[in-house]
């Protein structure tokens, strides 16, 4: 399990705003640590949402996202009360799901 | 406790009774299931597309042919991929920081007003891993996003933008002072 992330769903005039924050390293490339380990890369690949069971955000990360990776977007037909949920998932196939209710 | 499992096997046993029935097709069903769940995910994280080393052999990855070598772009070749083109004047929006201090983290928010976008992807030019962000547009969603990446060096911001099957790209260029691909 990765660590939380924090998502902020707004409901303004009919069109939602999300915000996600993630917390991971998004290592891009293959680097060696001071002991001479070979360290692989570690990134979110793929980042899902859904409002209500609803598919809203479907977005594949590249090697070339910041550290702790912040990403916003917006979607029509999420009404105040509405469950988001996001999750994502990295290269080593460790997942994180997280869910908000619509503001 | 068990109750969505007792409806669920009540509402099998009345659809099997209505089947063999002859009341109902079996397709006539199954177009409703797939008409309730319309809105499709977008394809699969493909290792060939995120890997690729400029714009062109990005969207010749995206159209599936894999015969193309990944190679990084000369200047001569910018825009020479098929079915690419520069993007119309502000139809493709990037809004970024002209001078970034610190590579590590640059914010990035990119508008398509390109009608019927399905894909809006995000790169940095120079980079080792250009692709940033490969972003499906969903029936629902507004063709916008914003996030934050690592930028190596000085160098240009590339939005790309699938509408029709054809690409548009758009490029802004952005000063580095600290070069952000350590990790």
């Amino acid at each position: 399990m990765g660590e939380p992330m924090r998502v902020r769903a707004v409901n303004n005039s009919g069109v939602v705003e999300v915000k996600v924050l993630m917390k991971h390293r998004m290592l891009s490339r293959l680097s060696w640590s001071t002991e001479g380990q070979l360290i692989l890369p570690h990134f979110i690949q793929t980042l899902r949402g859904s409002c209500n069971g609803r598919p809203v955000l479907h977005v594949h990360f590249g090697g070339s996202v910041a550290r702790d990776p912040y990403f916003s977007f917006k979607f029509k037909g999420g009404k105040v009360g509405d469950k988001v949920e996001i999750t994502w998932v990295d290269t080593e196939g460790d997942s994180r799901t997280d869910t908000t209710l619509i503001t | 406790m068990d109750q969505s499992r007792r409806d669920a096997m009540r509402i099998a046993s009345g659809l099997a009774i209505a089947f063999s029935a002859g009341l109902l097709k079996p397709s006539e069903v199954f177009a409703e299931v797939t008409e309730a769940a319309e809105v499709a995910w977008g394809s699969d994280w493909n290792g060939a597309v995120y890997s690729a080393k400029s714009l062109e052999a990005f969207v010749i990855a995206m159209s599936g042919d894999t015969t193309t070598p990944n190679t990084p772009r000369t200047v001569t070749e910018r825009g020479r991929a098929p079915g690419l083109s520069e993007a119309p004047k502000n139809q493709l929006i990037i809004d970024a920081p002209e001078l970034a201090e610190n590579g590590t983290n640059v914010p990035v928010t990119i508008t398509s007003k390109i009608p019927k976008t399905d894909f809006i992807a995000l790169l940095a030019d120079l980079n080792p891993n250009p692709v940033c962000v490969g972003f499906h547009v969903l029936p629902d969603n507004e063709p916008s996003y914003s996030v934050r990446i690592k930028v190596a060096e000085t160098s240009g911001i590339i939005a790309v933008a699938r509408s029709q099957g054809k690409w548009y790209y758009a490029i802004r260029d952005i000063t580095v002072m600290i070069g952000g691909c350590l990790g």
